[in-house]
């Protein structure tokens, strides 16, 4: 008993080193995967979509939030509550966020680590948001989105300049139904779009046309859905501009 | 190993439960020590009764009751409780005049005392300081008369500024009345804008006047929701787009509507006549603008709705309830599933609780709601500067409650100089945050700024945090009970006094919370007493704005305290004030050189004569921080230091002789005598670089600079320029400069692996890239070249008109910097700006990043393990619009480094620039990297090259 005790005395600290080493290799292959799969990226492109609708509230909020999670002025993007943190590897943020009447219903980050990506819509989702099939959110298409250019490079960088193309997905402008997009947006840019609901249906014009504020601003008092679709490249973030909810 | 873990952990979880919720025990020591000659009474706040507060009225309670008996206190003759039941409390002004006045009166009369301990709950505060303002109540009134006979008040999450909810509350009663009351839903959309807008309705009582007022807001808020939201027109009028997301409602007519703002609510923080309720006319104002809002969205619901619309208030406190509980229940999610759940379980009944008490225990509609609507609100303003209302678009503070300002000021006069209050103020998360409240840290009830008081010299703030720092729970939590029972004995707490026979000189740090003391040392042995035995007390600190201290002074007072036989400081007692000290700029210090990018203020020096004490007294020095009256609201420059370090170092000597004669040598502010200490820096005048070199003041080790400071630009939207086609302002005169210094000992760097960096900062810089025109007729053009940072442009139209251009700013990331915008008007007589009928010039500028040049000074061949000094030094310029600057280094200004192996390394330091910009539309602050690295070849002792 005594030889059988001793030998199973011996044999637990060479286990225990065993197991030490394994995880100590494994470990550090993590890290180096992670270094060499551009794990640490610290920078990400960063892509603002708001979706404006005038109707459409199905109850009276009490989230009143009226506060986007992205301050330019600042330099800070605060991400939706539960969304973060950032995932290694993204390379493009897309913060879309849905409001209401002027009241933020919901607010989603999509985290895209290959280009091109297809970013949804939010339907019918959070505190007041439109309800489906109100009819209320005229512009809630996917967008598809991809670079211009060389694309991402390693660890975040953008050789060849961060510009994207944006293309929402089955949307036709104007009576002949001519599609729209893809439009490249520099950093800085913004692409922006409107649409009306009428008798016949639903009318998207661009801020280019001349009959794009009247016809907005008498859906408006007409008390008909007027819905407003914004995307602007915002450029290059480090990494640790980008927040979670609650710090 | 399992089973033992498991046993374990169950071992430490029952530990830690026991240890939470059984009471502290007191021991006998401290029963004794407790000043039992002076009574303590108990007042509770409203919507709870004495019981359910302060635990069962037995020495086996396990609330505050039963803690303070005991440690000694004897019910119904040193120990009493102002009870006025389970009824909502309308209004604290009564009960302070009636019901604590009579129990105060007992209490005198019971226990022989002239004077009392006062512990509080909630808003049993605002009862308790009415009564001191009140001057005890007359009747229970010792002494003169025109003090309170008050010694201590200890106050539990007290309101004292205000309800946050109250205002929420208010908000809802309005709209639920107003929606109730409109004829029809539905219908064709909202009305169109007023212009101008309508001046407000004579006022003829609250009710009245937001019946009115908040269908003009309801009107603007659909032109808010179209021209900023759907058009996306920047505030202003300009007519341009904006970037970015658009303003929040309130920012927005900041910014489109500033004499709506000016008119209404900036220029109207005074009651109406007769004062009513005591709230302001800028409150009423705030309050139909945001019930405006409401009214607003309830018409965009319903006609959604089916024609039996339910009652609003079902929705209203459904939704306030549902959110609550779906916030826990992301707490959940989010936090852990421990923690959270245990949240869940044992706090949903109580919060609920608590929220269902603030809806139903002061109704929304009662009177008495108006006395806890907060002291002032914040609204964005674009200010020009002038008295009280900031530049840029930072937020104002608008006066809404006037009664409440009205009698703290009576309360200031009536409170005995040597009288302390102790604040006890919990901070959990913010569930109430998701309910659309804009609160800062709060107990779910009473915000953590709502409990400040502007500090008497003895009083004390203390923040309990965690996830147990609920209203409710506050007042029967062990360590709350325990704080209670040792802050009425003057320990813990309370400042510690030291013992007598202190040393004639000392050095130590005080802050903002609480007082430091220090008892002076007595006349020299021999010396007559009560004769001319004249000592002078010198203390020397710094100016707390070179601390980053902005808003606060350093008090300074001498204080005589009662001892006992032993010579030791009798328990609870507080040094009376006798003489404040007066501080002024050490003359010995010369000033910074004219033009020298640093900050005015320095060392300064209070001077004071010390006579000697009474009989069985002591003398005692006390020294905190306290707020500026100058800054504002002293409650409100407090509320922007909560959670940020606020110490500053002293140091005072005790010298024979007058204030008048020859001075010894005294110890440095915070340093060894005859040391500078300090860290070089180099930094340049403005216009160009020079070789100049100024010699930071001595700074403790231990002196911080707070970061995410309050003062930069919170407006958060891109502002407008309003200039005209001509050049922007100057560079704003007094713009500061800290340097961060580094600690000492230096920071030691142990190098390894070759790969081991000395600072892992990377080089990072944000600076103007290119400009982007619109000039309104079609016309654009963008200037890449960013050395373009002040540009003259010319444009040309062809047709007449009115037009708008643009001017923005961009950042190399991206970012916004500026965005300006001019209204010209085309062909038509005198046209504005400087152009002839078609043609104008505009000028425009943005940000210059600064000038950084780097040196890194060391060795470049060393031997393995001895440590290398390294010395970093850095000239930074200053850019025009410079309001700020903050500079760091990486990893310090020196550092030393030991390479345990041999081999060529890289020695890496940086520079961060954190540069705060000021615009006549904005605030800015961008921080930047910089990085300089310099080589080493390191040898092994004994081996030559």
């Amino acid at each position: 008993m005594t030889s059988m005790g001793g030998v199973s005395r011996r044999r637990a600290p060479l286990a225990a080193l065993a197991v030490c080493l394994l995880a100590a290799l494994g470990l550090g292959g993590w890290v180096a995967l992670r270094a060499v799969l551009g794990g640490d990226q610290g920078q990400v492109l960063v892509v603002y979509v708001r979706e404006e609708n005038s109707t459409g509230l199905s109850a009276l909020p009490s989230e009143v939030t009226e506060v986007s999670g992205l301050d330019l002025a600042r330099g800070r993007l605060v991400l939706p509550a539960g969304a973060g943190p950032l995932p290694p590897g993204t390379r493009v943020l897309v913060l879309r966020e849905t409001w209401v009447a002027g009241v933020l219903t919901r607010s989603r980050a999509v985290f895209v680590k290959r280009l091109p990506a297809l970013v949804g819509p939010s339907e019918g989702e959070g505190p007041g948001a439109a309800a489906p099939g109100s009819g209320s959110a005229l512009l809630a298409f996917d967008l598809l989105l991809d670079a211009d250019g060389p694309g991402p490079g390693p660890r975040g960088s953008w050789p060849g300049g961060a510009r994207i193309t944006v293309e929402p997905q089955g949307l036709l402008m104007g009576p002949e139904g001519v599609a729209v997009g893809p439009v490249v947006l520099e950093p800085g840019q913004e692409w922006r779009l409107g649409a009306v609901r009428e008798e016949g249906g639903v009318l998207v014009l661009s801020p280019d046309d001349p009959a794009y504020e009247d016809a907005l601003r008498r859906a408006f008092y007409d008390g008909r859905p007027v819905s407003v679709l914004v995307v602007m490249n915002c450029g290059l973030w480090d990494t640790d501009r980008i927040e979670n909810a609650g710090g | 190993m399992d089973g033992r873990r498991r046993l374990f952990s169950l071992a430490l979880v029952m530990v830690s439960a026991f240890v939470m919720t059984v009471p502290a025990p007191v021991s006998l020591e401290a029963a004794e020590r407790t000043g039992l000659r002076v009574p303590v009474v108990l007042v509770h706040g409203f919507t709870a009764g004495g019981p359910r507060v302060w635990g069962d009225r037995s020495a086996e309670g396990r609330g505050l009751y039963g803690c303070l008996v005991r440690a000694g206190y004897v019910p119904g003759k040193t120990l009493f409780c102002s009870d006025y039941g389970d009824a909502p409390a309308a209004d604290y002004t009564g009960l302070a005049l009636v019901t604590l006045a009579r129990v105060v009166s007992r209490a005198l009369a019971a226990s022989g005392a002239d004077r009392v301990d006062i512990v509080t709950f909630g808003s049993g505060a605002l009862v308790a300081r009415y009564w001191v303002a009140a001057a005890g109540g007359g009747a229970a009134g010792g002494g003169s008369g025109a003090r309170a006979p008050l010694r201590n008040l200890v106050m539990i999450a007290p309101p004292n500024h205000g309800l946050f909810q109250a205002d929420l509350l208010k908000t809802l009663y309005h709209t639920d009345r107003l929606v109730r009351a409109r004829a029809r839903w539905g219908g064709p959309g909202p009305a169109p804008p007023l212009d101008p807008f309508p001046e407000p309705p004579a006022f003829a009582g609250e009710d009245d006047y937001v019946a009115r007022r908040a269908r003009d807001y309801e009107r603007l808020y659909a032109e808010y929701l179209l021209v900023s939201r759907l058009l996306g027109k920047a505030a202003g009028g300009s007519g341009s787009a904006s970037r970015g997301p658009p303003p929040g409602y309130e920012p927005w007519v900041a910014a489109s509507r500033p004499d709506l703002v000016e008119r209404y609510i900036l220029s109207a923080q005074e009651p109406p006549d007769p004062p009513g309720a005591g709230l302001t006319l800028a409150y009423y104002e705030l309050l139909s603008l945001r019930v405006g809002r409401w009214l607003y969205l309830s018409g965009a619901v319903a006609p959604l709705k089916p024609p039996s619309l339910p009652p609003v208030r079902d929705i209203l406190d459904g939704a306030l309830r549902r959110t609550v509980v779906d916030y826990l229940k992301r707490l959940v999610l989010d936090w852990g599933l421990a923690k959270a759940e245990k949240l869940l379980r044992r706090e949903a009944a109580g919060v609920g609780l608590a929220v269902g008490e603030l809806l139903t225990g002061l109704s929304a509609g009662s009177p008495g709601l108006g006395r806890y609507v907060p002291e002032h609100l914040s609204f964005p303003v674009l200010g020009s500067g002038r008295a009280g209302v900031p530049a840029g678009s930072a937020p104002a503070r608008v006066l809404c409650n006037w009664f409440l300002g009205q009698w703290s000021r009576a309360e200031a006069a009536s409170r005995p100089p040597d009288s302390r209050y102790v604040t006890i103020a919990g901070s959990c998360p913010n569930v109430l945050g998701f309910v659309g409240l804009a609160a800062g840290p709060n107990d779910l009830v009473v915000e953590v700024s709502s409990a400040l008081t502007d500090p008497g010299p003895h009083d004390v703030f203390v923040r309990r945090e965690g996830l147990s720092a609920v209203h409710r729970a506050l007042p029967s939590s062990a360590a709350v009970t325990g704080l209670v029972v040792r802050a009425l004995a003057g320990e813990a707490a309370g400042p510690a006094l030291r013992p007598v026979g202190g040393a004639a000189e000392g050095e130590d740090f005080a802050c903002l919370w609480r007082p430091e003391y220090r008892v002076l040392p007595e006349p020299a042995a021999g010396g007559p007493r009560g004769g001319a035995a004249v000592r002078t007390l010198e203390v020397r600190t710094m100016d707390p704005v070179w601390c980053g201290l902005e808003g606060l002074e350093v008090r300074a007072w001498v204080g005589v305290v009662e001892v006992g036989p032993d010579g030791t400081p009798l328990p609870g007692e507080v040094p009376a004030p006798v003489t404040f000290l007066e501080f002024g700029r050490d003359p010995g210090v010369a000033s910074a050189p004219a033009g020298a990018p640093v900050s005015p203020g320095g060392p300064l020096t209070g001077r004071a004569e010390l006579a000697p004490p009474p009989p069985g007294a002591a003398l005692v020095l006390g020294v905190r921080l306290v707020p500026d009256p100058a800054a504002g609201p002293g409650y409100l420059t407090m509320a922007r230091y909560l959670g940020l370090a606020t110490e500053i170092p002293f140091s005072y000597t005790v010298t024979p002789g007058g204030p008048g004669d020859a001075a010894t040598a005294v110890g440095g502010a915070g340093g060894e005598d005859g040391s500078e200490g300090g860290e070089d820096l180099v930094a340049d005048a403005p216009g160009g670089p020079q070789e100049e070199e100024a010699r930071a003041e001595p700074e403790d080790d231990r002196s911080h600079v707070p970061e995410g400071r309050p003062d930069e630009a919170p407006g958060g939207e891109p502002g407008q320029g309003t200039g005209s086609p001509a050049g922007s302002a100057g560079p704003p005169s007094g713009a500061e400069v800290e340097i961060v210094p580094t600690p000492e000992p230096p920071p030691l760097v142990n190098v390894i692996r070759v790969t081991k960096m000395t600072t892992r900062k990377r080089e990072r810089r944000v600076y103007h890239a290119r400009w982007e025109w619109d000039f309104g007729d079609g016309e654009r053009w963008v200037d890449d070249d960013p050395r373009h940072t002040k540009v003259t442009v010319t444009h040309t139209y062809d047709i007449p008109g009115t037009y708008t251009v643009r001017a923005v700013s961009l950042a190399n990331d991206g970012r916004l910097l500026r965005e300006l915008s001019w209204t010209v008007e085309a062909g038509r007589d005198g046209p504005d700006g400087t152009g002839e009928g078609f043609s104008f010039t505009f000028e425009a500028e943005t940000i210059v990043e600064p000038e950084v040049v780097l040196r890194l000074d060391g060795p470049v061949k060393w031997i393995t393990g001895r440590p290398a000094r390294f010395v970093l030094t850095a000239q930074v310029s200053r850019p025009p619009h410079t309001r700020r600057q903050v500079i760091r280094a990486y990893p310090g200004w020196s550092f030393d480094v030991v390479w345990e192996k041999p081999g060529r390394f890289e020695v890496r330091a940086a520079v961060t620039v954190r540069q705060s910009y000021e615009f006549p539309e904005r605030r800015l602050t961008l921080w930047n990297t910089y990085v300089v690295v310099t080589e080493v070849e390191v040898f092994v002792p004994g081996l030559t090259e």
